[in-house]
């Protein structure tokens, strides 16, 4: 899979929110997206995900965004909404199965091999106990856990996924990222925004700064998550640590 | 909790309305056996009796049906489409706004040299209706915008009816502003089935076609469309389905509430909470709930002629009370 941005820009409610973004998606990695509040990291990806218009081009494999039929597309890129809704109390299992959809015509009769993946993407999530329960009655880590696993159903080549880690405990945060690491283990190219800086530079491989729209680095995590960089974007003071051969980026102080 | 299987639960809600469709027919002023009458070889019935089933009785039980599932599938559909157990086309101001249609059609004299000029004006009453909410409530859905949306609809949409009967010469105005508020199956024909039937069936088979769009849509706007689902053609499909089916069965029976929110409320958690297969049931329990309604209005005060939209208002205001409630605690929760 690859997947090729080039000077791409987009408007919301006639404001531009993304300039002249030019990018590249072509390997198994973890790519963090980070930014500050309004940088335009929602739009990125929802536009990635072809739910976004823009101007420029975004090419998959060589075909633009805009040629491909909608279920072809949702074969190869999976998108996970920051909102956490399932707005009724399905079973955890039929929402999972949701996934399967581009890959079911019509009437949406779910197949024996459909219930296999399905299966198989809640053991990956470990919530295949949950399969007979009520989404509504999870907890936000486990909602969260089954959401992915219906992103992980829909086998895509790529998942893009805004602020997966939003209100969810250490635990789950870092449990998280792991899955993530694990998908990219399996092949599959992941990009997420997040805001915590320690977890981005621990667990990514790759680092996206946007910046009121515009790009301002992309890279690997030591070349792009200097101490000056993160000043620049964010305006704080940060203090580097390094653990188990890894360097953290821990924020510490609003810079002057 | 355990479920009946889907097909049992569709078989079972079919079988209900088959008995109520038998038992409506039987009930009236007179008890007419049907099976005196519809079977051949029976004996016991006169030239009346038989009139009275065929003319009058059957037609009725036929429009019950016809309506109960219109009114019980269009509120599956807008519910599945706002995400919101509230949406009903009664309280959004979709079966005022067909009334109107249907009422501008009579006394414009429209009916008088095109006979489907009463659907299709009922029809367009509607659509006007739910393009309106559309519009007010973009792309949010906020349900109170929608709701309110439909307050404003009905009491303008009412207010034009009345205002169009009372401007016309006609003796019977109040009568009519009733039926066409509260709605009625008394006295209709063939006729009237003849007329809305096409539409009905048209309605609802784009309303069925959502049925897959609405189940992706239980994980909110974007993940549906990234799942590959069309929302502008899931949009459109359930727009003109409400709009053709619901606009026709208004043109035969007037406003009747409730029925697309008490319906798809009760059999939600029958199949499981999903979309897709709440809307065949909830058009069987449509069905069976009005002909249910029609039942009891003749049982309870059969010389009064009481209107059907009374007795599914009766039920349904207060369960629009309850769910409101019970809606409003679960998001506080």
């Amino acid at each position: 899979m690859r997947l090729t941005v080039s000077r791409l820009h987009a408007q919301r409610s006639g404001k531009s929110v993304l300039r002249d973004i030019s990018l590249s998606f072509d390997k198994p990695e973890l790519i963090g997206l980070i930014g500050p509040n309004g940088a335009g990291k929602s739009t990125l990806m929802r536009a990635l995900s072809g739910l976004q218009s823009y101007s420029g081009s975004i090419q998959l494999d060589g075909t633009d965004l805009a040629q491909y039929a909608p279920q072809a597309l949702a074969r190869q890129l999976a998108f996970l909404p920051q909102e956490r809704t399932v707005h009724w109390a399905l079973d955890c299992e039929e929402v999972v199965m949701l996934g399967r959809m581009p890959y079911q015509s019509g009437f949406g009769r779910a197949s024996v091999g459909d219930h296999r993946i399905v299966e198989r993407a809640m053991q990956t999530m470990d919530v295949l106990e949950f399969s007979r329960r009520s989404f509504e009655q999870l907890s936000g880590g486990e909602q969260a856990r089954v959401l992915i696993a219906r992103v992980l159903a829909q086998e895509p080549d790529m998942i893009i996924a805004d602020e997966p880690i939003n209100g969810l405990d250490p635990a789950h945060q870092i449990s998280l990222m792991k899955t993530f690491r694990e998908l990219v283990a399996a092949g599959r190219t992941v990009l997420t925004s997040l805001h915590d800086l320690s977890l981005a530079s621990h667990w990514c491989d790759r680092i996206i700064i946007l910046e009121h729209g515009d790009l301002i680095a992309d890279g690997a995590v030591d070349q792009v998550m200097t101490p000056q960089q993160i000043r620049k974007v964010y305006g704080v003071e940060t203090m580097a640590v390094s653990t188990s051969g890894r360097t953290l980026i821990v924020p510490t102080d609003l810079a002057e | 909790m355990t479920r009946l299987p889907y097909p049992i639960l569709l078989s079972g809600l079919a079988l209900l309305v088959a008995v109520l469709f038998v038992i409506s027919i039987a009930i009236g002023q007179v008890w007419i056996n049907p099976a005196s009458v519809l079977l051949p070889g029976a004996h016991g019935y006169g030239e009346a009796d038989r009139l009275i089933l065929y003319e009058i009785r059957v037609p009725r039980a036929v429009l019950a049906l016809l309506i109960g599932a219109t009114l019980g599938l269009s509120g599956a559909v807008l519910q599945g489409l706002l995400r919101n157990p509230l949406a009903e086309p009664g309280l959004l101001g979709i079966s005022a706004s067909a009334s109107l249609g249907a009422v501008i059609a009579i006394y414009s004299g429209l009916t008088a040299i095109f006979a489907y000029a009463l659907p299709i004006s009922a029809l367009a009453g509607a659509l006007i209706a739910v393009l309106l909410l559309r519009g007010l409530a973009g792309r949010s859905a906020d349900i109170l915008t929608i709701i309110l949306s439909g307050v404003a609809l009905t009491s303008l949409a009412g207010a034009l009816t009345s205002l169009a009967l009372n401007m016309s010469s006609n003796p019977f105005a109040a009568l009519e502003i009733v039926f066409w508020m509260l709605g009625s199956l008394a006295d209709r024909s063939w006729v009237h089935v003849g007329m809305a039937l096409p539409f009905i069936l048209t309605g609802m088979l784009l309303l069925f076609a959502t049925a897959r769009a609405l189940d992706a849509l239980s994980l909110g706007h974007d993940a549906a469309q990234s799942l590959g689902v069309n929302l502008q053609r899931t949009n459109t499909l359930a727009i003109l389905g409400t709009a053709i089916s619901v606009g026709a069965a208004t043109a035969v029976s007037g406003a009747i509430g409730f029925v697309g929110l008490i319906v798809p409320h009760l059999l939600r958690p029958c199949v499981g909470n999903k979309p897709s297969r709440l809307l065949a049931a909830s058009a069987l329990g449509g069905a069976a709930f009005l002909l249910l309604a029609d039942i009891s209005i003749r049982v309870l005060l059969p010389e009064k002629d009481l209107k059907l939209g009374v007795v599914t208002a009766l039920i349904g205001a207060p369960f629009f009370l309850w769910l409101l409630h019970s809606v409003k605690k679960r998001a506080q929760v």
